[in-house]
């Protein structure tokens, strides 16, 4: 048990290691991205995305997905750049947390094996002393 | 992993009207898709619970439920902040959404009965009983859109979507992506499950010991 403990505690420490030096190569990587003023050179190509074409117009003349959609669109493409960056940090903090309550639970049960380990052995000396009598 | 970011950030083209906030594409879906395989996962190992008594298949379900709980958390999240440059708000009752919202309220009702309910088998069947209504709900999830008029994309992913509706780069973006989640999700899932197999150990000492 101890042996098991041991290597759930390393695997949790090395993950944890793993995804900080992904993290900041990534925050680098956007980073030089934003530097370089062109988020990405084929910018320009288009894409299917969902909705592109509204199925019934005059279903919700005025409010729909896509005519939002292109509202948006037509300012600056790399205003929302910060919602992009909130998600990123939000996915890598999810589970960085995850990762830290893991190992913290961790500990605790590494605790309660010592004092578990201590009880028993009491209570076997405590029975060995009796059968002594 | 490296790979996934550097294609998220600086490889697959900027859609041209939804601009660099559609890169969050490449982390909503993904986790979103996790949320609701883990939601499987657990109704699959209490199915298993409930016909063998195994205690490896209850600790299995348990351990998805709680990885599941932190993705739907994630996806709720994470598409309330893509919503907001897209849709203009952070959240709408959308069906997809709020079922998405139900699936999140069922995992925190399950570890609240595994953590406060009844504790042992009694506890274990009735948590499998919260997990099948979580997989019936899973799938509603994933076809809402094409059950409902909702706001939400269509389905871009999966058996139901239409081969072609996503551009050939953006797919491969998203199909590295999605790998990358699924095994770092499956890499925690086994620390969990191991983590948990060592808390019913000493559960179990612990009996001994009183």
């Amino acid at each position: 048990m101890p042996y098991i403990n041991t290597l759930v505690s390393a695997r949790v420490a090395r993950m944890a290691m793993i995804a900080l030096i992904l993290a900041v190569l990534a925050l680098w990587g956007a980073a030089t991205a934003m530097a370089s003023g062109d988020v990405n050179p084929r910018a320009s190509q288009p894409m299917v995305l969902a909705q592109e074409e509204d199925p019934d117009p005059d279903a919700d003349a005025g409010t729909s997905t896509t005519d939002v959609l292109a509202q948006e669109g037509d300012s600056d493409p790399e205003a929302n750049l910060p919602f992009l960056f909130a998600v990123y940090i939000i996915t890598w903090g999810g589970f960085f947390a995850y990762v830290f309550a893991m190992s913290r639970r961790q500990r605790e049960m590494q605790r309660e094996l010592d004092a578990l380990k201590a009880a028993i052995t009491e209570k076997e000396s405590q029975s060995g002393a009796g059968q002594a009598e | 992993m490296a790979l996934t970011l550097w294609m998220v950030f600086l490889w697959v083209p900027t859609e041209a009207n939804l601009g660099v906030s559609q890169r969050i594409f490449y982390f909503h879906v993904p986790v979103a898709i996790l949320a609701l395989s883990s939601i499987l996962v657990v109704a699959a190992a209490s199915i298993v619970h409930l016909i063998t008594r195994g205690q490896r298949s209850d600790d299995l379900a348990y351990s998805a439920a709680e990885l599941g709980a932190v993705l739907a958390t994630l996806a709720i999240v994470t598409g309330a902040t893509w919503a907001k440059p897209v849709w203009g708000v952070w959240w709408t009752w959308d069906p997809k959404l709020t079922l998405t919202l139900l699936l999140w309220f069922i995992y925190a009702g399950y570890l609240m009965l595994r953590a406060y309910g009844p504790k042992g088998s009694q506890g274990s069947r009735y948590g499998a009983v919260i997990a099948l209504m979580g997989a019936v709900n899973a799938p509603i999830i994933y076809y809402a859109t094409e059950l409902w008029q909702t706001a939400h994309p269509d389905l871009l992913v999966g058996p139901a979507a239409e081969s072609g509706s996503l551009d050939s780069d953006m797919a491969l973006g998203l199909l590295v992506s999605t790998i990358t989640f699924v095994v770092l999700a499956g890499y925690v899932l086994i620390e969990r499950y191991s983590l948990r197999r060592s808390e019913t150990a000493i559960d179990a000492l612990y009996q001994y010991a009183s």
